[in-house]
């Protein structure tokens, strides 16, 4: 039967445990956070992540960042609903197209988060998750709660309707004149 | 195809990583900050798990705005599923995790301490010393500290990178060591003669060591070189014999009867190799002694206690031989005791702060730049005979 010190040692290890799951995680988690929470909520989405995971301690995984930026997207979600506003990132992305008098890079760059903005909120989370976070397709699986094969199949469409976006808003390469990249090379 | 595919996919996800709304920013929150958050959430209690029933409920936790980025007001997380079967963690353990955060030092900061220290030898007699220290917690974890001894008189030391310094302010020097000071921890030791003590029910343990170089360390060889003789309970001396227990060299203050700053204690065998000893706590330094206190001596809550005028909380590990105080609002370290069966000693730390890595944070870790105009001498000779004049203990 365990006794006390026994409880009181597999408190200070859980202590010892988040404590290195904070330090690794923390700079990603809020990264995260400031790319899609409202203003400055951020910090809050931060702190109430690993509040989440202090509090269950004995679920979080090994691969611990993407549980971690799960528990992220989940309260940015309750965030949002509450407040009845759209995200963040769609409406950051949204004006980024609206700029005045920007240069082509700029217009460019606009085009390109404006296409963003405008995708589902599925598919530009699968994209960003890649592109921003830097996860491998399997963690980012694990965020959104999505199978490893879902999610690729996910990821494929979102690219393409993002093509699709910059395509209408002629941005459909970043580099039209390179061959390889606008033509097909026969097999 | 599938290089047109790859092709085509790899610049549409640098066309994105092209918008990242933080690309080439720095996150504001500073390590202080992250480090406030930390403490605040391991001040949380967690709820006991069980593979009981689940149910839903929902925490409003107030995490205290700490200063600047990590100020965080009320959170409110709702519909968290966790497993509760009620039980909270006692407070005694709210205050162990506090404390353990206000004793760590996170990398890339300056631990500056300055303490006081007594050790009651058990005779009657005790001695008392002071050291003021700055710690790094770099790659080098380069170190300064300057001792001032019973008889006032100061001396002053580093560690930069694996060598050692010593300061001699009557010629205005700084001494170098020109070898490594990796070998200055004599490690456990196998190798002893025991025999019949003084007095009734104790044994003296003879033990062999031989210095290396010079102000280099020990290695313990058996049998020629320097004679250390230790006196044990016979208990001790039974388990000494049977590798139930064994000699290690562990930290103690420097004084006639410790070798560059070790002394000799029997330490449960397999304590020494997996776990540290609470009952006989002469670990490393200070720092380690609080660490391995809190960690893995069944530390508690006892009660609140006044130390030299400071409101404190009185912790004290499982078997009673280890008392730590800590200040009730900052958890920082206000006074250590350890009892042992030879006295004890009571570490009472008047400053224990963490200072940012900054330029002029690193240069207190430096002798060279505290005293600019001092002459580096790196001759070995030279090293050694200021050592000898400046710690004539040890």
């Amino acid at each position: 039967m365990a006794g006390p010190a026994d409880a009181h040692d597999r408190d200070v290890r859980a202590a010892e445990r988040f404590e290195e799951l904070f330090r690794r995680h923390h700079r990603a988690v809020a990264a995260y956070a400031r790319r899609r929470a409202q203003g400055d909520t951020s910090d809050d989405v931060v702190a109430s992540t690993f509040l989440v995971a202090w509090r269950r301690l004995g679920e979080v995984p090994a691969d611990s960042l993407p549980w971690l930026l799960a528990v992220a997207r989940n309260v940015i979600a309750t965030q949002q609903r509450g407040s009845r506003r759209r995200g963040a990132l769609r409406q950051r992305l949204e004006r980024a197209d609206g700029s005045a008098s920007p240069s082509a890079a700029e217009e460019s760059a606009g085009r390109v988060a404006a296409a963003l903005g405008r995708l589902p909120e599925t598919d530009r989370e699968a994209i960003t998750l890649i592109a921003w976070e830097g996860l491998r397709p399997g963690e980012a699986a694990t965020v959104l709660g999505q199978s490893p094969a879902a999610f690729r199949v996910r990821l494929h469409r979102a690219k393409r309707r993002l093509r699709r976006e910059l395509d209408r808003a002629g941005q459909a390469d970043p580099h039209p004149q390179h061959p390889s990249v606008v033509k097909e090379i026969a097999p | 195809m599938t290089t047109t595919r790859r092709t085509r996919d790899a610049d549409l996800m640098e066309l994105v990583r092209g918008v990242d709304p933080l690309e080439g920013d720095v996150h504001p929150a500073t390590d202080a900050a992250a480090e406030a958050l930390l403490r605040e959430i391991l001040a949380v209690p967690r709820p006991e798990h069980s593979p009981g029933t689940r149910r839903s409920r929902t925490v409003a936790v107030r995490l205290a705005a700490v200063g600047g980025a990590a100020a965080v007001s009320l959170v409110a997380i709702t519909a968290i599923t966790g497993e509760d079967r009620g039980g909270v963690v006692p407070a005694s353990a709210a205050v162990v995790r506090h404390a353990l955060a206000a004793a760590a030092q996170p990398p890339g900061t300056i631990l500056h301490v300055d303490m006081r220290g007594t050790q009651n030898n058990g005779d009657g007699t005790s001695i008392t010393w002071r050291d003021e220290s700055w710690q790094g917690s770099g790659a080098a974890d380069d170190r300064r500290q300057v001792e001032t001894n019973p008889d006032g008189t100061t001396a002053e030391s580093a560690n930069v990178g694996d060598t050692e310094q010593v300061y001699d302010p009557a010629t205005n020097t700084i001494y170098a060591s020109t070898t490594t000071a990796n070998s200055a921890k004599p490690e456990a030791q196998r190798n002893y003669r025991i025999s019949p003590g003084p007095t009734a029910n104790t044994y003296v343990v003879r033990l062999m060591v031989f210095r290396v170089a010079p102000g280099h360390g020990y290695r313990i060889v058996p049998g020629r070189g320097q004679k250390y003789r230790l006196v044990v309970t016979a208990s001790q001396a039974k388990a000494l014999k049977d590798r139930s227990a064994m000699i290690k060299w562990v930290r103690a203050p420097r004084s006639a009867a410790t070798l560059n700053g070790y002394r000799p204690a029997v330490v449960p065998a397999r304590a020494a190799a997996a776990s540290p000893d609470c009952s006989d706590f002469g670990s490393q330094d200070y720092g380690d002694q609080i660490l391995t206190m809190l960690r893995s001596c069944g530390a508690h809550l006892v009660g609140n206690a006044t130390i030299a005028g400071r409101d404190t909380l009185e912790l004290r590990s499982q078997d009673g031989h280890i008392t730590y105080y800590v200040d009730t609002s900052s958890y920082a370290p206000v006074q250590l005791d350890t009892t042992g069966t030879d006295g004890g000693t009571s570490l009472r730390f008047t400053k224990y702060e963490l200072l940012p890595g900054s330029d002029a944070n690193e240069a207190l870790l430096s002798l060279t730049a505290q005293h600019p105009s001092a002459t580096v001498d790196r001759n070995q000779a030279d090293y050694v005979a200021a050592e000898k004049r400046l710690f004539p203990n040890g």
